[in-house]
């Protein structure tokens, strides 16, 4: 690497170059979304779609204005966001505690290994009217929808993530006379750690599926409910704008993950 | 950085046994069948020694030293090991979560010492070995020789009376493998430790040791067992591979692994 106390005008080109590059890719990011709302309300305008169906940009606006004035907005967002919260929370610390059980028994493993693969090819939302009857249609029964579309694959993969770990950094710290348990939070944990965020990044967009099927199957509220509910009395005005409202909100907890990823993994 | 001048080594001939094998068999079991990895082998390595297990992959040295360091128990015979063991791997084996110091802590830390007093022992020993300015540094900001320099400072941290390194250098490539055998030989010897050393580089073997064990293909049966003496005692690893009976030795341990091929 050059060092010098002067940046060399090679080096300015190459950051300038960059820099230009990067305002060019996000000025197209952000220009390819404004002229698909554009388009999407000019063709409702002229009537090239039919905004009964389609729905349309201003008119979304105004449904937000109507949920916003009622204040239903925020109960709808914060009753979706809780049970996904929930979901995913479950779903993450059961993964990771029944994931420790199978690493330290190897019997455990053996036996639960077939289970497991079952489980996780069965489409989990089949189960969605089982845990109605069983948890009644409450929130339990969306909560317990997440869990169970997440918990499969957060046992899965943290699992593979722990019985990948070198075998040679067990046998070092063998070697220094550690015991098992020392050697799960010593090594195992802590080299897992990237495979195991990756998995809670999974686990976050698993949680809204579970969410949601829950919220369509059951439920009063939410943004689920407000989908379904929408629909069923045609308005989509409604449908689009709780769609929308959705999507920002997935990409906020799935960028509070990412934020934690880089909080977590200093050393790369 | 580590002045390689020959040590002036006290000869005292109190010989200590440090590590006696006693016709050690291993036998390993698995699914597909039995292996058996070792027979018969016996061997001791005196304080201060440095030994070194040559033989071909497969020989069974590396199982030599697991049941060194206790990590694995023979099929029967007899170890004796007295005192603390540290192990040094082919790759260094070294937590990338983890900052240098904090890398070299680790097996005080499993242990359960006093860790400020541990921490500056490894910090005098990072200083003596010139890495005190990447104590805060992680792995991946290191080169081959310097995180490989840092596994041994780890391995020292525990105090350990004597050295197990398996294949400690093979992973670097030539040059640095060169200096760095000769540096770690030479921390060895100040640190007064002593030392086992698997390796199937020959001339690696004979430019650090004091004997040589050369093993047998599957299952391993210690062949010859060779007293290195060279011309000029008291030299460093690098400094031996140039003495006249270098070549000697290499030819015959040549033979004995080549004979052993023709075998099979």
């Amino acid at each position: 690497m050059i060092k010098n106390t002067e940046i060399s005008w090679r080096r300015r080109e190459y950051l300038k170059d960059l820099r230009r590059h990067q305002i060019k890719v996000i000025s197209t990011q952000l220009l390819l979304i404004v002229a698909v709302f554009s388009l999407w309300e000019i063709a409702a305008d002229l009537r090239w779609i039919d905004p009964f169906v389609t729905s349309q940009p201003s008119r979304m606006v105004a449904t937000l204005r109507l949920l916003h004035a009622d204040g239903s907005l925020y109960v709808h967002i914060a009753t979706t966001i809780w049970e996904t919260f929930v979901g995913f929370m479950l779903g993450t610390v059961g993964g990771l505690i029944i994931a420790v059980v199978l690493w330290w028994s190897d019997f455990l493993f053996q036996v639960f290994e077939p289970y497991l693969v079952v489980l996780n090819a069965l489409p989990k939302v089949a189960l969605g009217p089982i845990l109605i009857v069983w948890l009644g249609n409450g929130q339990g029964a969306i909560i317990a929808m997440a869990l169970l579309i997440s918990i499969i694959v957060s046992i899965i993969t943290m699992l593979h993530g722990f019985r990948s770990v070198d075998e040679e950094k067990i046998k070092l710290l063998k070697s220094f006379g550690a015991n098992k348990f020392t050697i799960l939070r010593k090594v195992i944990l802590p080299a897992s750690l990237p495979n195991t965020i990756s998995a809670l990044k999974v686990n976050v967009g698993l949680s809204w599926v579970g969410v949601i099927m829950g919220e369509f199957l059951v439920s009063r509220a939410g943004l689920g409910y407000l989908i379904v509910y929408g629909s069923q009395v045609f308005k989509l005005d409604l449908v689009m704008t709780s769609v929308i409202i959705l999507i920002i909100a997935a990409t906020f907890m799935y960028l509070l993950v990412a934020y934690l990823e880089k909080k977590l993994i200093k050393w790369n | 950085m580590i002045d390689c001048q020959p040590e002036k080594r006290e000869v005292t001939y109190i010989l200590k046994d440090k590590v006696h094998l006693k016709n050690i068999t291993m036998v390993f079991q698995t699914r597909k069948g039995e292996t058996e990895a070792l027979r018969g082998v016996s061997l001791t390595v005196y304080q201060g020694e440095f030994v070194s297990i040559v033989g071909p992959s497969g020989s069974g040295k590396s199982t030599i030293l697991n049941i060194i360091a206790g990590l694995l128990s023979p099929s029967s015979g007899e170890v004796e090991v007295d005192g603390t063991v540290g192990y040094m791997f082919q790759r260094d084996c070294l937590f990338e979560w983890r900052t240098v110091i904090k890398n070299c802590l680790i097996g005080p830390e499993i242990q359960k010492q006093d860790l400020n007093l541990a921490r500056r022992n490894v910090e005098n020993l990072l200083k003596t070995y010139g890495l005190e300015d990447f104590m805060n540094y992680y792995p991946h900001q290191l080169s081959g020789g310097m995180r490989q320099r840092v596994a041994l400072i780890r391995t020292l941290a525990v105090n350990p009376d004597i050295v197990l390194l398996d294949e400690a250098f093979s992973a670097l490539d030539y040059q640095t493998r060169l200096t760095i055998a000769d540096e770690v030989w030479s921390i060895l010897r100040r640190e007064n430790k002593t030392a086992v050393i698997v390796t199937h580089d020959i001339a690696e073997a004979i430019s650090m040791s004091d004997r040589i064990a050369v093993l047998s293909r599957r299952p391993g049966e210690i062949k010859n067992i060779y007293d290195i003496e060279f011309t000029q005692k008291g030299n460093s690893p690098l400094q031996n591979r140039k003495d006249e009976r270098f070549r000697y030795y290499f030819e015959r341990i040549w033979e004995d692994l080549e004979i052993n091929d023709k075998k099979y």
